[in-house]
């Protein structure tokens, strides 16, 4: 009962966390007011939220990193994996280590293993932070896909470190050989699970569709499944089961590509995937909110320091932190960068020079976000012999702290550093890939005429004078999107402005057509069923011509 | 974590039961497998799920209902809103007497307020069973929406009613001046409190929006919360909860031809609404078949007949309560029908003769579902005085064995009855419908007018938009001469649209095909590729909705 109410608290706080960030005239980033939200309803209410790290690391984690490798950009995977890798597995190790000396030497109550596990849970970026403050700025592409890489496998590379520095505190026993291993042991493990688990699962799934039909809301259920499904898999076996989900999210894009579910799946699944990343991303944050007030009252107590000095040294640590962030990522960026151009001149082909700014905005863009809280929030309660963990609630602090000032960072900082995009640089996107859209154009015409030829056999002579009118309709519309894509760069220019028109003018017919079916509703002139039907086909064009 | 892996291969057994209701030679209804499946995993694994009646009803009633009253069709309950209401109300107070006294008449140990509040229960069907079970029969439109709208209905009628013979049970006392005035109170306190807590968030969601611009993933979120939110607060003011989340829903789908909704928002909705459906449908049923297997040992334990006969005399009890409830039914349909008819020939009303056929049908249709095993869960344990509250089990196993044997009598009876729709039997072009079309395509091309002197006047682009703009009102003249053409002209400019559909759709499969292609030859990037399949997605999901 109680779980349930408090369900509905924090999807009230998630829904009220929009209008309230637009409400601002200054542009606050909304997990700020996601954060203030939850302290509001923990300081405002008596609902008490208590969180089992398992749980919350079971319920929240699966689904986030398998649509993070769902979702991936695999383009950019083949051609600079190296790159990707030494960042997202070099850099977290990097990282731990370095920060974690830093963070004990600074806080010496904090014991070195918790140290380096609130190291490792701070390296993990945050893929979606990152692009949403990138897009529309005029960062090389290729940086772009390298860091959505590197975010993409260091949330797996860090929860795995941290995870080790967990059991170190717990044991009190680390080894660097046994760890090393181990880490290898569990990594190709969990790897393996997961693309096992989804590739069983989606060809089973496609088999049973192909003989006895498929249904859109099994067909969602099942994707919602599978990252459950690796997940739990991984960690019966005693593997990672973080990189078992990372990996399931990797094959499903990939098979994904396969082409093998129908058009209402896809959709579905795209809409109810979205409403989760909506979701869990929202209530992450309330939930830290929520928990901040309690987070800093213990954490202020276990500090040895005058009371009135508390917050300031709080803000001390979390400002040194964030700075040794950057600068150990912009280092080891640097490093990474200047190596890989050093290594290509070397073999004798043009290397790219690092470029100081794009460098420092790859430092920046360094962003900590969900994942990092959710591993946080995981830290266990007590230690084997019961008594508490030591320094939870100050590492929980820190790494609070870590996420808003690096966003806050991040959110002031990038648009200093890189000017936003140029209009025309979409335009001449669309223009490097118009090859591909007239072949699908071609493609299409073929389809419709061979679709047409075959006809005839059903309906006979009478058929093909009806549908003739129809096919020249349909195959005109694709010479013409043929032509605007071969069509020299000015004209097609205007062809382009020309598509841009009827789009817009498209949108307001289907706005009217909508308001008279509304209408006609409310007046009883035709039955729900009917209006239903009719508004969703209107809604269905919109969202296509909105989309596009 | 319990929780979690409990939910999680709840799901998964929903997930099953599509491929196996098609997987087996016999068509056997979802509901069946679903309940099958939760058997098995109540035998086989060592799950056990305690269900928390509270939590249950919580969880499940509100979305569930906020939903059937959100796509009834308000037209059906508008028309025969007495006849809906005699069965609603009339005919749940007519089984808890009827049926009530027979159970205390059958067995004796069952006290006469427990057989009440067991016959109180079974009262409510559930509508999405029937509507499983007649898909594809020709049964007739007025009568299912009357089915459907009181289905409706008398899940809180039938819930109130149990409280009742709950209270009487626990208090000993039972006054029916003071039942009749607190059950007129539920209901309009409840329904007020649906209508006003939709009514109040939908007018705050469209002022905020129309302020700061609209996010469909907030706009879904709100929706989901609207039914709890009634729910919670009915229950708080003391209306019934049930009902607010009914009205709720039907004032939603007032509000929604208000049209003041975004595409995107909307289309998302329905997705995420079709999901909650789905899930939450399926769930319930695993977990009705889930608390069989105990349910079943625990009423055996109770009955003072000999170890080999208990079986039989729970399958007799059952069959006698799901035979009485139809006969009730029958009986209640045939002299409301009857009534009205005879009413509208007084009134000079051509009046229709009630169907012996449809009357049968509707008897049977009055399958029990979810509302009747929470609700029956949800029998406190103790009386005041700490001793357990009489035959308990017994009449928990009683109700869901009705569930059971209701939806098999209709599985079964039903297509009996009611035959086939003869294939042909498709929607014939309604003349309004016909006009509607046209004026939606005169009001479009009025705006695509519009819209083309403002841009002319904007840009000074005028030789584009003049040729973007004939281009698409050619299409809308096309659509309306095709919807004012006469009969014949009709039926080819028909079938050429049908033919244009299935052409279209040949011709996006071919596209996405090549984009696919290209991705997998990293030719297009994943977000490029993903946009362009999913304008593709756009375009056949509406050739294909009919």
């Amino acid at each position: 009962m109680e779980t349930i109410t408090i369900t509905l608290a924090l999807f009230l706080a998630v829904v009220i966390s929009g209008p309230l960030e637009r409400l601002f005239r200054m542009r606050i980033p909304r997990p700020f007011i996601q954060i203030a939200i939850g302290a509001a309803i923990a300081l405002g209410t008596d609902l008490s939220i208590t969180l089992h790290p398992d749980v919350f690391f079971l319920l929240f984690l699966p689904p986030l990193l398998f649509l993070d490798g769902w979702r991936a950009p695999r383009q950019g995977f083949e051609r600079d994996l190296s790159l990707i890798l030494g960042l997202a597995i070099g850099l977290v190790v990097f990282t731990v280590i370095g920060l974690g000396i830093f963070i004990h030497w600074m806080i010496p109550l904090m014991p070195l293993a918790v140290a380096f596990a609130l190291a490792a849970i701070l390296s993990p970026t945050d893929t979606l932070a990152v692009s949403a403050i990138l897009k529309g700025r005029a960062v090389p592409e290729r940086l772009l896909q390298v860091l959505e890489g590197e975010s993409l496998f260091n949330d797996a590379s860090g929860l795995v470190c941290m995870q080790f520095a967990v059991v170190a505190v717990m044991t009190g026993m680390f080894s660097l050989r046994a760890a090393w291993q181990e880490f290898l042991w569990l990594a190709v493990g969990g790897f393996l699970t997961g693309m096992v688990v989804t590739y069983v699962v989606a060809t089973a799934k496609n088999k049973i569709s192909e003989k006895l039909g498929e249904e859109a809301g099994g067909q969602v259920l099942i994707s919602l499944l599978m990252p459950f499904g690796a997940y739990l898999m991984a960690e019966q076996l005693g593997f990672s089961p973080v990189l078992a989900a990372v990996a399931a999210g990797l094959t499903m894009g990939r098979l994904e590509q396969g082409n093998r579910v129908g058009a209402v799946t896809r959709l579905d699944r795209k809409v109810f995937w979205d409403l989760i990343q909506f979701i869990a991303n929202g209530v992450v944050f309330v939930l830290l909110g929520e928990q901040l007030p309690q987070i800093v009252a213990r954490a202020a107590d276990l500090m040895q320091v005058p009371e009135q000095h508390k917050a300031g040294w709080l803000l001390l640590y979390v400002c040194a932190i964030v700075c040794i962030l950057a600068a150990l990522r912009f280092l080891w960026v640097w490093g990474c960068l200047t190596a890989a151009a050093a290594w290509a001149r070397s073999r004798g082909r043009k290397g790219g020079q690092t470029d100081g700014k794009q460098v420092a905005a790859a430092a920046l863009a360094g962003v900590r976000g969900a994942v990092t809280l959710a591993g946080i929030l995981a830290l266990p309660l007590s230690l084997p012999d019961g008594s508490p963990f030591p320094a939870r609630d100050l590492a929980i602090l820190l790494a609070a702290g870590v996420i808003i000032v690096s966003l806050a960072v991040a959110a002031i900082g990038l648009p200093l550093l890189v000017p936003p995009v140029q209009q025309d640089q979409e335009s001449r996107r669309a223009r490097e890939n118009s090859a591909i859209y007239v072949e699908a154009a071609e493609a299409a015409i073929r389809a419709i005429e061979t679709a047409n030829q075959k006809m005839p056999a059903s309906g006979g002579e009478d058929a093909k004078r009806i549908a003739s009118a129809p096919v020249a309709r349909l195959i005109e519309n694709y010479r013409n999107r043929i032509a605007t894509h071969t069509a020299p760069d000015d004209r097609a220019e205007i062809l382009l402005q020309a598509g841009e028109i009827e789009r817009r003018l498209q949108i307001a017919a289907l706005r009217a057509e909508r308001d008279i079916y509304f209408q006609a509703a409310r007046a009883n002139r035709i039955t729900e069923e009917e209006v239903r039907r009719l508004v969703l086909a209107l809604d269905l064009m919109e969202t296509r011509l909105l989309a596009s | 974590m319990e929780t979690i892996s409990i939910t999680l291969v709840l799901l998964l057994a929903v997930v099953l039961s599509g491929p196996l209701e098609r997987l087996l030679w016999i068509r056997i209804p979802r509901p069946f497998i679903q309940i099958a499946l939760g058997g098995a995993i109540a035998l086989s694994t060592d799950l056990s799920i305690t269900l928390h009646p509270d939590v249950f009803f919580l969880l499940f009633l509100p979305p569930l209902l906020f939903l059937d009253g959100w796509r009834t069709p308000r037209q059906g309950l508008r028309r025969d809103f007495g006849l809906i209401l005699g069965l609603a109300i009339g005919l749940v107070v007519f089984t808890v007497l009827g049926l009530g006294t027979f159970i205390h008449w059958m067995i004796p140990a069952m006290p006469l307020a427990v057989a009440f509040a067991l016959a109180a229960i079974v009262s409510p069907t559930d509508a999405l069973a029937v509507s499983a079970i007649l898909a594809g029969r020709a049964m007739p439109e007025r009568l299912m929406h009357v089915l459907e709208g009181e289905s409706l209905l008398n899940d809180a009628s039938g819930l109130v009613c149990m409280n009742f013979a709950v209270a009487a049970v626990m208090t000993g006392a039972f006054s029916l001046g003071a039942a009749a005035s607190e059950f007129v109170w539920l209901a309009v306190g409840g329904v007020l409190c649906g209508v006003a807590v939709t009514g109040a968030a939908a007018m705050a969601k469209h002022i905020v929006s129309v302020r700061f611009g609209e996010e469909a993933g907030a706009q879904v979120l709100i929706s989901l919360l609207m039914p709890f939110g009634a729910y919670l607060a009915a229950e708080w003011l003391g209306g019934s909860p049930v009902l607010a989340a009914v009205a709720a829903g039907l004032t939603m789908g007032r509000l929604e031809q208000g049209g003041h909704l975004g595409a995107v928002s909307r289309l998302d909705r329905k997705v995420f609404w079709d999901m909650v459906q789905y899930i939450a449908n399926g769930v319930v049923f695993v977990l009705l078949g889930e608390q069989l297997p105990d349910i079943v040992a625990r009423a055996s334990d109770l009955m003072q007949v000999p170890e080999r006969f208990e079986w039989a005399w729970l399958l007799l009890y059952v069959c006698a309560i799901v035979a009485f409830l139809a006969a009730l039914r029958f009986a209640w349909v045939w002299g409301c029908l009857t009534a009205a008819a005879k009413w509208a020939r007084r009134r000079g009303v051509k009046g229709e003769r009630a169907d012996r056929k449809h009357v049968g049908a509707a008897a049977l249709g009055g399958v029990r579902g979810a509302v009747t095993l929470a609700g029956i869960l949800t029998l406190p344990l103790h009386l005041p005085d700490g001793s357990a509250f009489p035959a308990r089990d017994l009449a928990i196993f009683l109700a869901a064995g009705v569930i059971i044997a209701s939806l098999a009598a209709a599985a079964i009876g039903l297509p009996l009855l009611i035959p086939p729709a003869t294939a042909h039997h498709r929607p014939t072009r309604s003349r309004t419908l016909s006009a509607i079309h046209v004026e939606a395509a005169e009001a479009a091309i009025r705006a695509i007018e519009t819209g083309q002197r403002r841009i002319a006047e904007a840009d000074g682009g005028t030789l584009l938009a003049t040729e973007a703009a004939a281009h698409l009102v050619e299409t809308y003249r096309r659509r309306i001469a095709a919807h004012s053409a006469p009969g014949e002209r009709a039926e080819a400019l028909l079938r050429t649209s049908e033919i244009e559909r299935d052409l279209h759709v040949e011709a996006l499969r071919a596209e996405r095909d090549i984009y696919f292609q290209a991705a997998r030859a990293d030719r297009l990037n994943e977000d490029e590729v993903r946009g362009l399949v999913l304008a593709l997605d756009l375009l056949e999901a509406r050739l294909t909705t009919r």
